[in-house]
């Protein structure tokens, strides 16, 4: 079975199994009439792979992730567009993305923030998209199916605006930062390139990243005011 | 142990990501079978970014000694502790063949 798929601004063929992959794609679905760029074809490797890291799920329930695995080595390679684990927001047509080592109480703080504010709307809360666009010296960050447990996201685009690291903190304060001084922390949280062909591409996106984003360090408690520091010391200055 | 030439091996990639202000750092990614010997990414500092293009093209621990000590005009006795040990841990992490 086939469809098309429109992830990233990239036209991406799929050939697969199960009835599940079809229902996760279902809102980036595109006629079949466009060329793809590339065509994903899931292999029983490919699922086997999958099961062994997702405690042997079933194949229909593991084959989107596979076609997701493939699909973000690829865009690595040809479109410069990098996944970026982190709960991407939008605030006036500017997205944000708040990256943290896990348990560390990011996407509570994002959940504060959604509910402190009308404004702002979640992009992707896991598996975002970034991609860079050369002529434009610009970054967007696009929704993907994946966008964690609790399903928060749509499929849209929006310019990125800043990176914000997101640390435990006794009293919140937040304060830009060198990302160079966080390349452990990006490279922690990117998909990065399996062969070698795709390295360069891999490092001029994060040198485009770091070069032309604003980063953020928040340290933050759970107090009921922690969104108003990351409200106030950051997306708002960047609001139209 | 001194003559032996000693080279970085495959899928082990050093690149530079560059900041704002026209700083820059170098990284080393690992693809294929070295990100199972390594995961992650290991930034190098400006001693380190010397021995490692030393070692990209092939060199004795002599000879990156030397080098060292040439470029930073001081004896070997004062570097040679230094490099050893940085020859000792990249070739114990598989980056190198030792």
């Amino acid at each position: 079975m086939y469809f098309n798929v429109k992830i990233a601004d990239v036209i991406i063929g799929v050939n697969y199994k199960y009835d599940y992959t079809f229902k996760v794609f279902s809102d980036y679905i595109v006629s079949n009439e466009l060329t793809p760029a590339f065509t994903v074809n899931v292999t029983d490797e490919m699922i086997e792979f999958e099961r062994k890291v997702n405690e042997k799920f079933p194949p229909s329930l593991v084959e989107n992730i596979a076609v997701f695995r493939y699909i973000a080595k690829e865009v690595i390679k040809n479109y410069n567009c990098i996944l970026f684990h982190s709960s991407a927001i939008a605030y006036d047509d500017n997205a944000f993305l708040f990256t943290a080592k896990s348990g560390t109480g990011k996407s509570t703080h994002v959940k504060m923030l959604a509910n402190a504010d009308s404004k702002i709307s979640y992009v992707n809360d896991d598996k975002p998209f970034i991609r860079y666009f050369e002529n434009e010296n610009k970054f967007y960050v696009y929704g993907t199916p994946w966008m964690g447990k609790h399903n928060l996201g749509s499929n849209v685009r929006v310019p990125l605006k800043a990176v914000c690291f997101l640390t435990r903190g006794e009293t919140n304060s937040i304060t830009k930062v060198n990302p160079l001084d966080y390349l452990n922390e990006i490279f922690t949280q990117t998909v990065k390139p399996n062969e070698v062909n795709s390295v360069d591409s891999f490092t001029n996106v994060i040198s485009a990243l770091t070069t032309n984003v604003d980063f953020y360090l928040l340290k933050c408690n759970l107090h009921d005011d922690a969104p108003l520091t990351s409200l106030n010391g950051m997306i708002k200055k960047y609001a139209k | 142990m001194s003559d032996k030439i000693l080279k970085i091996n495959d899928g082990f990639i050093l690149r530079s990501v560059k900041g704002a202000d026209g700083d820059e750092k170098f990284v080393v990614i690992t693809v294929g079978e070295a990100s199972k010997k390594l995961n992650g990414m290991i930034t190098l500092n400006s001693t380190s970014v010397f021995v490692w293009k030393m070692l990209e093209k092939g060199a004795t621990r002599n000879e990156i000694i030397t080098a060292v000590a040439n470029e930073y005009e001081v004896e070997t006795s004062v570097v040679e502790n230094d490099i050893n040990e940085l020859l000792d841990k990249i070739i114990k992490y598989g980056v190198v063949n030792g």
